[in-house]
């Protein structure tokens, strides 16, 4: 009896789940009830919003996919499926784009990176050639994997000190999520990390790069050609850079593009 | 379970029987399908060619090492403070009991990546870790760190073999071993361990193979930098992430070469052990 029990049990899960799959698969081409978006996990506060509202004007939901930049461009190799792609710098998309998987593009906001360290400032560090002094330590963004750690290494090679300062580097992480927990927990003196990402969190300073050092990116925003409604997902593009959208972007800390002080 | 497959049963099988047979065989069918594809899939991504060069890549190479070390140490950690828990909680009865079993079984219910965070506050923001550094034993950023995530990860696994392998021992073998003039580290060392033997290797694979894969609580405590704390599931993760996909392959081929090889050992030592 119990065992017929639990067969009846696995057969409709099974029946279920094939279904669901095939419901998911069927939706029509012209009436999309809802659009995939890759997203980079530092706009995630915005671009949940920013979803909401489209959902509540146009009825299509957003479903956002978290995952590392660099990680979502294998997945959208892998899987030729998605409708727009908001990388932390537009070196992805420019990558997606040479692919051929971009169709239609705008720049929604300025990254700049700050140096960020624990609250009281234990190492001292007050300026970029700082973090290149003997006896700091540093945590940063794997340079491969996270667009930050990527940045931070230019910015570095830039102002000469990147041997000096990467000889500091006590260990690297995947995101720049786990850079920033690391520094609130202090664990180390000093990171690199998006303004944006760090602006609310109140066990961590923040230290400016001037001007002339420093290497700001734009946050873009593309619609994938292999979108399977492609109207839709070019007018979830215009939602992101119309006065609404920024105006989003801007109460979560970004300065929206384009800005006469950070220009293009 | 054995009866049901003997020749004189299978002659006189119903109508109804075959039914429910045949839906039991094709779920099982589909489960097996499913996992040799996924793993098939993965492995046929690369050429042998790429898969053979990235496997003595100094990257791969240098996570295979570290692998193996860390796995090894956390093991056999894990070993030496199990048994003797196990063997305490099964053996004495005592105020407390109880909860102390809650507490040992409560990191299988745990994320790692919580664990993780836990292990990192306490060793790195607290006054004990920082008193333990200042004594030079450095656990945040470093391979003791990946050592000390896996032994956290895979406690609760040893734990429950443990127990149920000791509770699973006739007490009358130990009680007859007293009468006989032993003391209780006798008895231990002569019936009960010998006893236990296979239900401890097969906690010992399972416990090693949960800590070669082990990732999330090793990448709080440890971070996950390229060759100093890079172990083949943090090698899979961040190739993986780069685009890199035939070193990530390749980690992911090693890992599911020794976890096959892990369990068909296992199902040899288990027959008298249960995980739950």
């Amino acid at each position: 009896m119990r065992r017929k029990l639990i067969l009846t049990v696995a057969v409709v899960l099974a029946a279920l789940s094939v279904g669901a799959v095939a419901a998911g698969c069927g939706s029509g081409a012209d009436e999309a009830k809802s659009l995939k978006v890759y997203c980079g996990a530092g706009m995630k506060a915005p671009m949940e919003e920013i979803g909401k509202a489209f959902q509540q004007r146009y009825g299509v939901t957003i479903e956002y996919n978290y995952a590392g930049s660099g990680a979502q461009l294998s997945q959208m190799e892998l899987t030729r499926a998605g409708d727009a792609f908001m990388p932390g710098a537009a070196m992805y998309l420019d990558t997606a784009d040479d692919d051929g998987y971009v169709s239609y593009r705008q720049n929604v906001a300025y990254h700049i990176p700050v140096i960020t360290v624990p609250k009281g400032n234990p190492g001292n560090v007050n300026s970029l050639e700082d973090l290149a002094r003997t006896g700091v330590k540093l945590v940063w963004g794997d340079p491969e994997v996270a667009a930050i750690g990527k940045t931070g290494v230019d910015i570095l090679k830039k102002a000469g000190i990147y041997e000096a300062a990467w000889a500091n580097v006590a260990a690297t992480f995947p995101t720049m999520n786990e850079v920033m927990l690391q520094i609130s927990l202090g664990q180390a003196d000093a990171a690199i990390n998006w303004w944006d990402t760090v602006k609310s969190d109140e066990d961590i300073e923040i230290v400016q790069i001037p001007r002339e050092q420093n290497d700001i990116k734009l946050i873009p925003i593309g619609a994938l050609s292999f979108s399977e409604h492609p109207e839709t997902a070019k007018s979830f593009v215009d939602f992101c850079v119309s006065e609404e959208g920024k105006a989003v972007f801007e109460k979560h800390g970004f300065v929206t593009y384009p800005d006469p002080e950070y220009g293009d | 379970m054995v009866k049901r497959l003997s020749p004189g049963r299978l002659l006189r099988t119903r109508s109804a029987d075959l039914g429910f047979r045949t839906i039991a065989l094709v779920l099982c069918g589909l489960v097996v399908l499913l996992l040799v594809g996924a793993l098939v899939a993965l492995i046929t991504r690369t050429t042998p060619q790429d898969l053979w060069d990235s496997l003595r890549s100094e990257e791969i190479r240098f996570a295979i090492q570290l692998s193996l070390l860390t796995s090894v140490a956390s093991t056999a950690l894990c070993i030496i403070v199990t048994v003797p828990a196990a063997y305490v909680l099964t053996h004495y009865r005592f105020r407390g009991r109880g909860l102390i079993n809650v507490i040992l079984e409560l990191p299988l219910a745990l994320p790692p990546v919580v664990a993780g965070m836990a292990l990192l506050i306490l060793f790195g923001a607290t006054g004990f870790g920082r008193s333990l550094a200042d004594a030079g034993i450095q656990f945040v950023f470093t391979k003791q760190g990946i050592i000390l995530a896996q032994f956290f990860v895979i406690l609760p696994f040893m734990y429950r073999i443990m127990k149920t392998t000791f509770q699973g021992i006739n007490p009358r073998y130990e009680h007859v071993a007293k009468t006989l003039g032993c003391t209780d580290l006798e008895v231990f060392r002569r019936v009960t361990l010998p006893m236990a033997r296979n239900g401890l290797i097969a906690g010992a694979i399972i416990a090693w193979c949960r800590a070669l894969g082990e990732f999330g609580a090793a990448l709080m405590v440890a971070g996950a930098t390229r060759m100093r704390t890079e172990t083949l599931p943090t090698a899979l993760y961040l190739n993986m992430t780069s685009g890199d996909l035939t070193l990530a392959v390749s980690a992911a081929t090693i890992l599911i070469g020794i976890a096959f090889v892990a369990l068909l050992l296992f199902e040899k030592a288990a027959g008298t052990a249960r995980i739950f």
